[in-house]
């Protein structure tokens, strides 16, 4: 009967000298494990825009805002939806364009409202119809992944030399510009397929098959 | 005594619908006469949150973080037996070192939820020095957890055909060391409930459940182990690396809430030998071969279980081809666990229902993910028959062929 009493005062009087066991974590610092998975980070020069990480997000806490007038496009994390899978790091595109922070795990705020970051991508749109082709860095990204075969397509070639500064993009052609150019243009996959039609076959063929 | 005159003579008093310990939404009506316990109605069925709707919803890998967060305490049970199921839907094996790290995920998860319990159980107790001992050896336990996953609960780390972060072997050494400093404290524990007098004369011969109830009334996990039924999916039906390392269930005989607690305590030594042993085997096989690399997922049916630290939890999965399940059924343990209270609270005193309601570690979140109710009149518009026609109806339906999942 004594031995049990006497485990609980050397517990006691160990845990007197020690302290209290918790941390004092808001008044002082807490330094989580390497492997922590905490606030995700977009990187503003890494990310492409591309969205992948938005279609695999468990949880939806990614938001892909396209502004089709401005041609840009918005890619917001919000960190009260967010459930710190790391999904996002792990499948990105370019595997650098989010990293889940290993530090910064102190979300707590009483406005929701603050709990996001985001970064803007400009979009190269299509030249006839309006449609969104791709974000620019993700059509560079694809170029230098290419290298030399990059220059087999326009479009990508097109938004190469206008990344250099030696080309320009007309802002949109009129339909009726002449046809054997919309080759050289900068389309979207349905522009592309229909002007490849009608060169081909001409208008009339064109209409009937629609 | 005409039953109305009975009824005038029976206290009722209420536990919930707001556990004041267990802080979770059940409701215990305890029927009294004087301190002696002799009715129990339980209402379940606060907690609707359609998670199996949703995951139908969702992408194979995409439910595997659903399902962890059908429950916070059961957050490896949860997607171990989802993948499990996914798994034998399109015959996936995967490599040894992810059946490892799953084992060591699982066993962690066992061990930090039975310190919880046994926190609460000295709580329930109104023994508070067990409380905060438990939980204070708690917290080395959700350290390693932390180390090895990233994050204290939510572990993130199942995935259908593998696991998604490898323990490196440089990092073998220390999660050892961490795991041997774990023993020391729950020999305490195994200690501190064998001879402490207190625990004693408030569990022992309380909440009896024979071994005959046990079996009629399928009971699963620890409760039924501590009435003296071997059982434990983990032997019965091996499955990630359960069969490949050196482990014993235990069972012990008396039924009573103090071998409730034995058979946790003698099971988190156990669990502590698995991850050892799985941490020896990490070391035979290659860094990185972690995933199977599955691309897609055929139409199929499957069924996953897994031993949750609760008992066996069930997930059946069936999918049509495409890269969603069409129906994905879930069972967790304390479903089957929590009418047991019937028998083993009835004919005991009102303070050793507390400790006996909480013996079989009801997981409400775990249990609840359905109720019809009608918002108007509050009413329950389908009690349980209900159901288990409706159930039995869509499975006729999708044998003969009438119902196909869209």
């Amino acid at each position: 009967m004594k031995y049990p009493k006497l485990r609980e005062i050397k517990e006691a009087v160990t845990a007197l000298i020690q302290g209290p066991y918790t941390t004092k974590f808001p008044f002082a610092p807490h330094t989580p494990a390497p492997n922590f998975r905490g606030k995700p980070i977009p990187d503003e020069k890494e990310c492409i825009g591309c969205g992948a990480c938005a279609l695999v997000c468990p949880a939806t806490a990614i938001e892909i805002i396209d502004d089709k007038a401005a041609a840009s496009r918005e890619l917001i994390w919000h960190y009260d939806l967010c459930i710190f899978c790391g999904q996002c790091e792990r499948l990105c595109t370019t595997e650098k364009g989010v990293k889940l922070s290993n530090t910064e795990f102190d979300l707590a705020t009483s406005d929701r409202k603050t709990l996001f970051s985001g970064i803007k991508k400009e979009l190269i749109m299509c030249q006839m119809c309006d449609e969104i082709i791709a974000p620019k860095d993700q059509i560079l990204w694809t170029a230098k992944k290419l290298e030399h075969m990059a220059f087999g397509n326009y479009m990508v070639f097109s938004a190469l030399l206008n990344n250099l500064g030696i080309a320009k993009f007309v802002s949109k052609f009129g339909v009726s510009a002449v046809k054997r150019l919309d080759f050289f243009k900068v389309l979207c996959p349905k522009c592309r397929r229909q002007s490849h039609l009608i060169d081909e076959y001409g208008d009339s063929h064109f209409e009937s098959a629609k | 005594m005409s039953e109305n005159e009975k009824d005038k003579k029976t206290t009722i008093i209420p536990i919930g619908p707001y556990h004041p310990l267990q802080e979770e939404p059940e409701f215990f009506e305890l029927h009294v006469e004087g301190e002696k316990v002799i009715k129990l109605d339980i209402t379940l069925g606060y907690n609707h949150r359609g998670i199996e709707k949703m995951a139908e919803s969702m992408h194979y890998d995409q439910v595997a973080f659903l399902v962890e967060r059908v429950c916070g305490i059961c957050s490896a049970s949860h997607p171990f037996a989802y993948v499990n199921a996914v798994e034998d839907l399109a015959d996936i094996v995967i490599p040894d070192r992810a059946k490892y790290i799953r084992s060591i995920i699982g066993e962690l998860e066992r061990l930090h939820s039975h310190l919880l319990w046994l926190g609460l159980a000295g709580h329930f107790l109104g023994y508070n020095t067990v409380w905060m001992w438990a939980w204070k050896y708690r917290e080395p336990v959700l350290d390693i957890c932390e180390r090895i996953t990233g994050n204290r609960n939510h572990y993130a780390m199942f995935k259908i055909g593998g696991v998604r972060k490898d323990i490196l072997n440089a990092d073998i050494a220390g999660i050892w060391k961490m795991c041997d400093e774990l023993i020391k404290p729950l020999e305490m524990f195994r200690g501190a409930v064998m001879d402490d007098p207190v625990i004693h004369a408030r569990t022992k011969g309380v909440g009896i459940l024979t071994k005959q109830e046990a079996i009629d009334w399928c009971l699963l996990g620890p409760t039924v182990r501590a009435s003296g039924v071997a059982i434990d999916v983990r032997r019965d039906d091996p499955y990630a690396a359960y069969n490949m390392v050196d482990w014993k269930v235990i069972v012990t005989e008396n039924g009573d809430v103090f071998d409730k607690a034995m058979v946790r305590i003698l099971e988190m030594l156990e669990s502590v030998k698995i991850i050892k042993g799985c941490l020896e085997g990490l070391k035979k096989t290659k860094e990185g071969e972690i995933d199977a690399k599955v691309k897609s997922i055929p139409a199929g049916e499957g069924i996953g279980r897994h031993e949750a630290p609760r008992g066996e939890v069930f997930h059946y999965v069936r999918g049509d081809g495409t890269n969603r399940p069409a129906r994905h059924k879930i069972r967790a343990p304390s479903y089957m666990n929590v009418p047991s209270n019937q028998i083993s609270a009835i004919g005991g005193t009102i303070s050793d229902a507390a400790i006996v309601l909480a013996a079989v570690d009801p997981c409400y979140c775990c249990t609840e993910r359905c109720a019809v109710i009608d918002t108007r009149t509050k009413k329950k518009i389908l009690s349980g028959e209900d159901l288990v026609r409706l159930s039995q109806q869509r499975t006729k339906d999708i044998i003969s062929g009438v119902w196909k999942p869209k």
